[in-house]
């Protein structure tokens, strides 16, 4: 399913990436691989704070829903 | 690495500063040099490349701060320069600064940094938060995982600075490069098969080009068009390392980018298992998790950014600002400018010099310094805002609206900065992704008011809205934000159209704002202000008052209205009619103040023949009073807003606009705007009976 659809407070692990090659790189670049443990921290009308490792990462729903994670 | 001359002992040498955004770079390198670049705690902050020596050392050793960043492979704008300056120009020793507190994903860059070549030096920046958190890192596994020395440093407290520059001229010095020694290869057997065979189809064009075989081989295959491009590697060549990376991306079923960051992710995992341990459990809330669940809350979110942001324009331009305006005008005008009129008499200096030092320097300049502190001000707030970690969230909670208007939550960032100065805001834009967005960010940041255009306001509003001055000044700075969402609207739709980058963006846990870093960053900007009044608005007050004194045929007039000044007042004023305020001396004030926004105030203080009586921001009220209404003024306070920026902010729209079109457009753009709505302010209001 896809990230936006994670409710808060619930962890799950990223399957895969659909977003356009530069942008996918640039969420591995930062942590967000396939196979990652994230949970989401807060969401804010589709945007999210995401939890990955020790960082914090904001997203925009477009994104977010590009990320398709299972729980 | 350079010898110095006959004895052949000292030698320089210059050691790069690289890691992640907002990891504690420039604060390692303000430790080291003792400079005070700019700090903040939001990813972005450094933009540029900086450079300084290190103090305390007997050889001559540069050290290089850098933009962040998060790989090899640059994002942004800001992030090319960094990888372009290590890539390409070698520093002796790669210091990678690592946050500690965020370990893992730090490493990620240091798995690529020790494939370039380069000595590389780990600093553990932030040691400090690890140890509250009662974490364990054992450094000798990191070192043995690595292959690299690894230190712990706290860049803010200043502890293990000078022990990391040793490290790295221990190892500069040593001459035999030792390669590192991985406790384990990073890469799987698979991977590792196909990086060889790249690796001997590019050998001759890394001997040529001077890069690293192996990490040369490793981005071809990761197909980084800026490297290919940039090398100009033959389509053949690009094909057979193609192929080769499609043979693994069949392997693994997934793409080859993918691929090799998961090894690189699976290899630092390996390591952490064995040097940290972990005495926090992995999915609990951290204190900054809390405080974002309130500040990001759908409810709350929007309501807390308004609180903020009024209550700082509350505190800045209500009471307390208004006090220190107050205080510092009867200093000036009062006591000093009393006292050298005496001093002046009393040494019998004579009228002219005692014109130009009292009407002309003091007029010009004093009416801008009394707004030092106020302006003062408002940076510790940005400061405030900046160093706590609220601005990144405020980025955050601001997309959604941006988005509408075609901007992404980053370009919230330059904008705020706008309200201090124009010049570092408009370089911030670089954060920015795409292109087209960075554009629109550039040509709207200057319509948020900045520091240097508050006296105009300040003076204006004394004058004519006693009453209400507060609100007045409030409405202008409104009027700036307002003009800016419908220009974002209107551009994005005729002009810079296009898709609106994503927004991704890492959040700095919050932190306490220290005292030392607040006042650095205060009195830096204060020390700006009065630097720029001491320099650039002296020079133009000198000019400003020898072109009202004397006329073409350089003969002292009687009356300003003749003089140079009067002249070209009166041929450009036709252009301001229609907007109410054709006084030449108005006209002549917008001129000015291209130079810099303040020479607005200190123009109309000298024309005014302000300084004189020594009754200083009063008197020019009243002076103003005769060629101003009301409406005009607010017509011309707006003018002042949105028209072209001051000459350095011109020059900073120039160089991150890299193009002369561009910048014509925006400042065309911002001028012609300008006009319209001064137009439009004082033709309503005169129909409604308010001229
Ligand atoms: N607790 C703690 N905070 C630190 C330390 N070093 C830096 N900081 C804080 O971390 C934040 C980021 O510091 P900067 O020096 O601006 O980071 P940078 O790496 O230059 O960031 P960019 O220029 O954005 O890449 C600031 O708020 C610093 O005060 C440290 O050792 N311990
Ligand atoms: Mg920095």
């Amino acid at each position: 399913m896809p990230l936006t659809m994670l409710s808060v407070g619930k962890e799950a692990k990223i399957d895969y990436c659909r977003a356009n090659d530069k942008t996918k790189k640039y969420l591995e670049d930062l942590g967000l691989i396939p196979g990652a443990i994230v949970s989401i921290v807060s969401e804010l009308g589709g945007n999210l704070i995401l939890s990955v490792k020790d960082s914090r990462i904001a997203l925009s729903k477009g994104v977010a829903s590009q990320l398709i994670v299972e729980s | 690495m350079v010898f110095n001359d006959e004895r052949g002992i000292e030698m320089s040498y210059t050691f790069a500063l690289v890691g992640n955004p907002n990891s504690g770079k420039t604060t390692m390198f303000n430790e080291i040099t003792g400079n005070t670049q700019y700090v903040g705690n939001w990813p972005g902050v450094t933009v540029e490349k900086k450079e300084g020596k290190a103090r305390r050392f007997k050889d001559d050793i540069s050290i290089i701060d850098l933009p962040g960043i998060y790989s090899l492979s640059p994002y942004t704008m800001e992030e090319i320069i960094a990888r372009d300056y290590i890539v390409d120009e070698k520093p002796d020793v790669i210091i990678n600064i690592v946050d500690a507190s965020n370990i893992e994903r730090n490493l990620y860059l240091t798995t690529q940094l020790i494939e370039l070549g380069i000595p590389v030096v780990v600093a553990l920046n932030m040691i400090d938060v690890v140890n509250l958190r009662h974490d364990k890192i054992d450094i000798e596994k990191l070192e043995e995982g690595f292959g690299v020395s690894v230190l712990v440093a706290s860049a803010s407290k200043g502890l293990g600075v000078t022990e990391v520059v040793e490290k790295a001229l221990e190892l500069a010095k040593s001459a035999t490069v030792k390669k590192s020694e991985l406790s384990h290869r990073i890469f799987d057997n698979e991977v590792e098969d196909s990086l060889k065979k790249v690796k001997e189809l590019v050998n001759m064009l890394a001997n040529k080009s001077g890069y690293s075989a192996r990490w040369l081989a490793l981005k071809l295959l990761e197909e980084d068009i800026k490297l290919k491009e940039k090398l100009d590697v033959s389509e053949v060549m690009m094909s057979d390392i193609k192929k080769l990376g499609q043979e693994l991306e069949n392997k693994y079923d997934n793409d080859i980018e993918t691929i090799i960051a998961d090894n690189r992710y699976r290899f630092i995992s390996g390591v952490i298992a064995k040097a940290v341990s972990r005495k926090s459990k992995g999915n609990t809330l951290t204190m900054s998790d809390k405080i974002d669940k309130v500040v990001t809350n759908r409810i709350l979110a929007i309501p807390i950014f308004l609180l903020v942001m009024l209550s700082i324009f509350q505190v800045s331009f209500g009471s307390i600002g208004s006090y220190t305006i107050d205080w510092l005008d009867v200093f000036i005008n009062k006591t000093i400018s009393g006292f050298l009129t005496s001093l002046l008499e009393a040494g019998g200096a004579a009228d002219w010099l005692k014109a130009l030092i009292i009407d002309g320097i003091l007029a010009g300049m004093g009416s801008m310094l009394v707004f030092v502190p106020q302006i003062m001000i408002v940076f510790f707030f940005l400061s405030l805002l900046e160093d706590s970690g609220y601005m990144a969230r405020a980025a955050f909670v601001m997309d959604r609206v941006l988005r509408k208007l075609g901007l992404s939550g980053k370009s919230f960032i330059p904008m705020l900065m706008g309200f201090g100065c124009s010049v570092p805001a408009v370089m911030a834009a670089r954060t920015l992704e795409n292109e087209k967005d960075r554009r629109l960010t550039i040509i709207l940041t200057p319509f948020m008011s900045c520091g240097a255009r508050l006296p105009v306001y300040a003076l204006f509003a004394a004058a004519f809205f006693a009453k209400n001055q507060g609100v007045v000044i409030f409405s202008i700075y409104i009027l700036g934000i307002l003009i800016a969402v419908l220009s974002g609207i209107f551009l994005k739709r005729f002009i810079l159209k296009g898709e609106v980058a994503p927004f991704v963006m890492e959040l700095p846990p919050y932190r306490i704002p220290t005292l030392k870093g607040l006042s650095i960053h205060m009195l830096d900007r204060g020390k700006g202000f009065v630097k720029k009044a001491g320099t650039v608005i002296f020079a133009a007050s000198v000019i400003i008052w020898f072109l009202q004194t004397f006329s073409f045929t350089f003969q002292m007039v009687e009356n300003p209205a003749d003089s140079i000044m009067g002249g070209v007042g009166r041929l450009i004023s036709f252009v301001f009619a229609p907007l109410g305020f054709n006084d030449w001396r108005a006209s002549v004030a917008l001129l000015t103040g291209v130079v810099a926004k303040e020479v607005v105030v200190s123009t109309l203080g000298i024309l005014s023949g302000v300084g004189e009586i020594s009754e200083g921001s009063a008197e020019l009220a009243i002076a103003l009073q005769t060629y101003f209404t009301p409406l005009k003024a607010y017509a011309f306070m707006a003018f002042t807003l949105l028209y072209m920026p001051c000459v350095a902010a011109f020059g900073a729209i120039k160089r991150e606009m890299n193009s002369w079109k561009w910048t014509l457009f925006t400042v065309g753009y911002q001028t012609g705007t300008a006009w319209l709505v001064a137009f439009l302010i004082y033709q309503v209001g005169k129909v409604m009976g308010l001229g």
